[in-house]
């Protein structure tokens, strides 16, 4: 996976591109808006690191160019401070996420995969937690390789979960995934799904946790 | 006017205004003979002593005339002094005394009537105010001064509260009224606050004689808050310098093998990075101030909670939300507002022990709850906890966290309390202005 790096703190970029490096990625770096220009003509990158504070402008500027590109690639912006208003005005510009610095490797791994996936329109990755697969694109469930058969809805929330694995998906955000306007859901029908979901995932071995936060909503987790 | 008795300007006018009249008023009195140069003290005083005696014995007969009706004490005066007499007129009636005796030895001619030397005097009687032609007159000299001062002082002491009175009630209404603009640049000086922009005490309607003490004490806050500007330029800085550092660490940890040090040693990256955002969020909330943007409190804070989720199932925890109101709006900044309740739960969740569970509640008058199972904080300690570097729980931070927390809140107006939970650990109680 061919990632470009727009960093202007040297050592900063080195080490990210190390660590990067190790984990199988392909990164190129550069250190200003210029040279990220004419990168982003010269090959084609899976994803974009950004850094707002570049010596000949703001990396936001860069956004639009990205944009044009006929397979425009998920663009994280990186920055000093992740100031609510900053943020707002990263995304509006069409940054896909944002990550404040000092932000440690694994943090950014998980979005760089996660915004590849979102941007994946047509070649879906499969989402893996444990013995545990889902391909969005084909509604598939399969737990060792076994398929997996579930009902539509308990279906819907798998994905829903798994697609924000290790993070809490809220309740409303569940409740209007799943239930149209004319089948309203009684408080605790979201509830029975996830637990009909749970039991069958336990049954299935699938070494895949769902916790429930009372008030706020669930969380999948390999467990 | 908030001055000390002692310092009170309206005092000090007074007792100096109230000094001058009685100075004025003594002189005036003591250069009385001297002003009638023709006539010796002695007869002076002696004059004055006989006119004193007098007065009492004029008043006026039903048909408004006037008339004489001696006293004893003046029967008695004449009868001593045989050579005294008077005429006493209030330009209608003509009364005299002694004058019968005079007329005897000398004639009732024209030249006997120029003979008669005496001095004039206006006073004031019951009858109204009578000038009286005197002459002949004796007296002790020593009792003639004393009759006079004792007369005067009187006098001069009724004048003297009279003025006193008008001059203390003029003065503290001009002071009132002139210091007015001096009150106003108190109450200015009264309201500042770090961080306040352009002037600091209006110079406005400002006395000349006090400018020059708020002109300088505007230029003296002007430099003190160039001073502050370049501390806290550098404080952020400073903080803003040391995540760079902190980030390129935390990345080349990455090249190290798994060990146990390893993990310490990212715990301890962590901790630097959270210590330089504190610092950042400190500094933006002190000198950028909270913004006031409109916002669902309910939602934020289930957000938060949600945010926190992983940290707590990672922990072995768990938390929870409630709200018994289906929405709240508030203006605030949501950044603070987000860091201080993320503050609170990461506490809730450190403090509340293994299995432990942190919740938020967001009661139905606008309270919001934060409370853990842990095992509470003493009560003499909550105050405490609101004070920067106090790690009252030992906790792993540099004991910011609370503080900012307290300070975000009161950049809103609001309020945190720390309390005994239900039922144990501790409850953080936010009450935001109505």
């Amino acid at each position: 996976m061919r990632i470009l790096l727009v960093e202007d703190e040297t050592e900063l970029a080195v080490a990210l591109r190390a660590a990067l490096t190790r984990r199988g990625f392909v990164v190129d770096w550069v250190p200003d808006l210029d040279q990220a220009r004419a990168a982003i003509q010269e090959a084609e990158f899976r994803a974009v690191l950004l850094d707002r504070r570049l010596p000949d402008g703001d990396g936001v500027t860069l956004l639009p160019a990205i944009r044009a590109l006929p397979d425009p690639p998920p663009v994280i912006l990186l920055t000093a401070r992740a100031l609510i208003a900053e943020r707002v005005e990263g995304l509006d510009a069409g940054a896909d996420d944002y990550l404040a610095k000092p932000f440690e490797i694994d943090e950014l791994l998980a979005r760089l995969r996660a915004v590849s996936r979102r941007r994946g329109n047509g070649a879906v990755e499969p989402l893996a937690l444990g013995a545990l697969r889902f391909d969005p694109a084909h509604r598939e469930a399969s737990v060792h390789g076994q398929p997996l058969h579930l009902p539509r809805r308990e279906l819907a929330l798998l994905d829903l979960l798994l697609r924000r694995a290790g993070r809490v998906v809220q309740r409303d955000a569940i409740e209007a995934a799943l239930f149209g306007f004319d089948d309203a859901p009684l408080s605790n029908t979201l509830d029975a799904h996830v637990s009909r979901l749970r039991r069958r995932l336990t049954e299935s071995e699938a070494g895949v946790v769902i916790h429930a936060l009372r008030g706020v909503g669930y969380l999948v987790k390999a467990g | 006017m908030r001055a000390t008795r002692c310092n009170s300007l309206a005092r000090r006018l007074v007792y100096g205004l109230v000094a001058f009249q009685a100075l004025v008023l003594i002189g005036g009195i003591l250069t009385e003979p001297l002003r009638e140069s023709r006539t010796p003290l002695s007869q002076w005083l002696a004059a004055e002593e006989a006119v004193r005696l007098l007065a009492p014995s004029i008043g006026r007969e039903p048909g408004g005339r006037l008339v004489l009706r001696p006293e004893p004490v003046l029967t008695a005066y004449m009868e001593a002094n045989p050579g005294f007499w008077f005429f006493a007129t209030d330009g209608d009636t003509l009364l005299r005394g002694g004058v019968d005796r005079i007329d005897k030895s000398e004639g009732d001619s024209e030249e006997a009537w120029r003979a008669l030397e005496g001095t004039t005097r206006y006073v004031s009687t019951s009858a109204g105010r009578v000038a009286i032609l005197l002459g002949g007159q004796r007296g002790d000299f020593w009792a003639g001064l004393r009759g006079w001062l004792t007369d005067r002082l009187w006098r001069i002491a009724l004048i003297l509260l009279v003025a006193g009175l008008c001059t203390t009630a003029v003065i503290i209404g001009l002071v009132h009224l002139l210091l007015r603009p001096v009150r106003h640049a108190a109450r200015a000086a009264a309201a500042l606050t770090p961080g306040q922009q352009g002037p600091h005490l209006p110079v406005e309607k400002v006395p000349a004689e006090i400018l020059p003490l708020v002109n300088a004490t505007n230029a003296a806050f002007a430099r003190l808050e160039e001073e502050n500007e370049r501390q806290r330029r550098f404080v952020a800085n400073a903080a803003h310098e040391l995540r760079t550092p902190v980030a390129i660490l935390g990345i080349r940890l990455d090249e190290l093998p798994e060990s146990a040090a390893k993990h310490k040693l990212r715990q301890d990256v962590r901790r630097l990075s959270l210590l330089a955002n504190q610092l950042l969020d400190l500094e933006r909330l002190h000198h950028g101030g909270a913004r006031r943007e409109s916002l669902d409190l309910v939602a934020l804070a289930r957000d938060v909670v949600a945010d926190m989720g992983p940290l707590a199932i990672e922990d072995g925890s768990s938390i929870a939300f409630s709200s018994e109101v289906p929405r709240l709006d508030i203006l605030g900044d949501e950044q603070a507002l987000r860091g201080a309740l993320s503050n609170l739960i990461g506490n809730a969740l450190s403090h509340g022990g293994k299995g432990g569970l942190a919740e938020l509640r967001i009661r139905h008058d606008g309270v919001v709850e934060v409370a853990d199972r842990g095992a509470g904080v003493p009560a003499e300690w909550r105050e405490r906890v609101f004070e920067p570097f106090q790690r009252a729980g030992g906790g792993t931070g540099a004991g910011l966290g609370l503080y900012i927390v307290r300070e975000a809140l009161r950049a809103h107006g609001a309020t945190i309390e720390l309390r005994d939970g239900e039922p144990s650990g501790a409850l953080f109680r936010i009450r935001f202005p109505a």
